[in-house]
């Protein structure tokens, strides 16, 4: 693989290997592989609602992004069920992410406010599915951390990434009740997504007065509370016809009304935080109508 | 149809206040910031030092405070005093170190010389007036409850002005009275510039006597990329004054080195540009002390002039 910015040339052998061992039902396999990706993902959560991701491309001072990936996994089916089991570990070079104060809009040196370093992610899924009858359920979990290691940002060895979110459960479950109604009901979990809170403060004379200096502990090191929901449809299904086919859906997003903070803004001066959430109980009405 | 309807009205009904109560249900609230939960038990750092030692012999100056965490505990005090009272710091050892000779500094409170009226809790000044050197590292130690924090200046020369407009940039003069901005941003020198004035006043209303206190204004330049020097500059503070035509202004331009315009603007960022573009990854502002300390030691060249206000006027 080669990219190319710039006329500078960046080569790269991306080999890829796996061993696979069939039995009857299942299946185990074993990867390893390297990639390199010219664009990256710069990703922070300083402002609300959006952690404003920017992809950038490769350049002459930020270098293509290289993982080396191992992963292992174990796969059954089994009248009518299926499961699976994977670890992962990834090892990424030339990892990119902003320095302390980067200003980041309308900044046409966006390159002079990153650093880049090594990043590590590694975690393990699980997955159980039945597809047959007239109750069929998926149920996944998920471990994953995502490490940076980039001399320059931190005082630590490594921190968190913006994206680390270790726990993620879904529960899914399809319940055919008669052959034109159905029910449908998913539940979400997953862990808080990083923030960097203040956790005091000092004070600084300015001409107008004094300003209160907020103190943090380390980037990414807080995280918003856990989010979670869950959300019931029921779907019927109308007599088809030979041209069209036509159902309609009533659901309800947020059953139990759970309260998930988006952001957290804080104002150093009064002591005081508002924070943004989204709590609806939202219904919806859906009609489909399919030309075959 | 219409019979249909109405035997159903209620259940139209509850959907309708449904709907109107998922499109109406609070989205934002407002905490207290201590109620946020935090992962670790993170200590604060024990002290915050504000230090500059200028080229000018005077009682040199150094402000510690205590940081505060979020708490319903820590009271927001607005009068100088109560605030000087409540967060200054006392039992601190202060030594000043230039070119490897020493100079001792005390509390404010304790200096006989040092005026009255200035004194404060937390405010250590050097024992004798003393001044900066330029081109020299500025080593100023601290001990406090058996701890010694370190931190470490260089004193860069400051670059002479010729005429006010060289350092008044971010001024506006028309007639009568002076507008300016707290911060001229997009310079292509950084520097501190005060504008001050000595008056003869009553500071205390049961006394007769006279004390000459300076009444100044200062403004920072920085160097940031053109870009954001427009947008910036309608969120920068804005002062505007008028005064006697006789009254004599001081100008006065301090160096600032490499670090401090770091530590300045982070400040800023952190601070009054926090809800404005200049809106940054949240990080801790860097500093110059050893040991976990917050707070900037800095050490400034200074170049003065003096104008009467027509004066400045004019000359602009």
């Amino acid at each position: 693989m080669n990219h190319s910015f710039l006329g500078i040339l960046f080569y790269r052998i991306e080999p890829r290997i796996s061993l696979i061992y069939k039995l009857q039902h299942s299946e185990f396999s074993i990867h390893y592989n390297i990639l390199s990706q010219a664009m990256q993902i710069l990703s922070n959560n300083a402002y609300a609602y959006t952690t404003l991701e920017t992809w950038i491309p490769m350049s002459p001072n930020i270098k293509p992004l290289v993982s080396n990936n191992y992963t292992c996994s174990y796969t059954l089916n089994y009248n009518g069920f299926s499961g699976m089991v994977e670890g992962y570990l990834k090892k990424i070079k030339n990892q990119v992410d902003y320095v302390d104060y980067a200003q980041l809009f309308s900044n046409p040196f966006i390159e002079s406010e990153i650093r880049t370093g090594s990043a590590k992610a590694y975690g393990i899924e699980i997955s159980f599915q039945k597809n047959q009858g007239n109750t069929k359920c998926l149920i996944s979990y998920s471990y994953a951390r995502v490490l940076y290691s980039i001399s320059q940002i931190n005082s630590i060895d490594t921190y968190r990434a913006p994206y680390d979110i270790p726990h993620d459960i879904k529960i899914q479950i399809n319940q055919e009740i008669t052959s034109r109604l159905s029910c449908n009901a998913m539940w979400i979990f997953t862990s808080g997504r990083p923030a960097t809170f203040p956790r005091g403060y000092y004070y600084y004379q300015t001409p107008t007065g004094k300003v209160e200096v907020p103190i943090y502990s380390v980037r990414n090191a807080d995280s918003y509370p856990n989010y979670h929901r869950l959300d019931i449809a029921f779907r019927y299904g109308f007599k088809g016809r030979k041209m069209i086919e036509h159902s309609l859906s009533l659901g309800v997003f947020n059953v139990y009304g759970r309260v998930n903070p988006l952001s957290y803004t804080f104002n150093n001066e009064q002591q005081i935080v508002t924070v943004t959430y989204f709590n609806f109980v939202l219904p919806s009405l859906t009609y489909v109508l399919k030309f075959k | 149809m219409l019979k249909k309807i109405q035997k159903h009205s209620i259940k139209f009904l509850v959907l309708i206040s449904f709907l109107i109560c998922a499109a109406c249900s609070k989205t934002s609230e407002i905490m207290n910031i201590s109620d946020i939960v935090t992962n670790d038990s993170y200590q604060l750092p024990e002290i915050a030092v504000h230090g500059t030692v200028i080229s000018e012999l005077k009682y040199q100056e150094v402000q510690i405070t205590k940081p505060h965490a979020y708490n319903n505990l820590s009271p927001l005090l607005y009068n100088d005093s109560l605030f000087y009272d409540y967060y200054g710091l006392s039992g601190a050892e202060i030594i000043l170190k230039i070119n490897n000779t020493e100079y001792e500094f005390i509390e404010s409170l304790y200096h006989p010389y040092y005026p009255h009226y200035k004194k404060r809790k937390g405010l250590y000044v050097s024992k004798d007036k003393i001044k900066g050197m330029i081109d020299s590292e500025h080593l100023l130690q601290i001990t406090y409850n058996n701890k010694i924090y370190f931190a470490r200046d260089y004193m860069i020369p400051v670059k002479a002005f010729h005429s006010y407009s060289e350092v008044l940039s971010g001024i506006v003069i028309d007639s009568s009275s002076i507008k300016y901005f707290n911060t001229n941003l997009g310079a292509t020198e950084c520097f501190f510039v005060e504008l001050s004035y000595t008056d003869s006043i009553h500071i205390d209303t049961s006394s007769s006597q006279l004390y000459d206190v300076t009444f100044w204004n200062y403004f920072f330049s920085i160097q940031l990329p053109p870009v954001l020097v427009e947008e910036s500059n309608k969120i920068s503070l804005q002062t505007r004054f008028s005064d006697k035509p006789d009254r004599l202004y001081t100008i006065k331009k301090y160096s600032v080195s490499n670090l401090y315009q770091k530590y300045t603007i982070s400040v800023l960022s952190e601070t009054i540009w926090n809800k404005s573009l200049f809106r940054s990854m949240p990080s801790n502002v860097p500093t110059n002390f050893s040991k976990g300390a917050v707070g900037f030691f800095a050490a400034c060249d200074v170049y003065s002039k003096q104008a009467t206000f027509k004066t400045l006027l004019q000359k602009h």
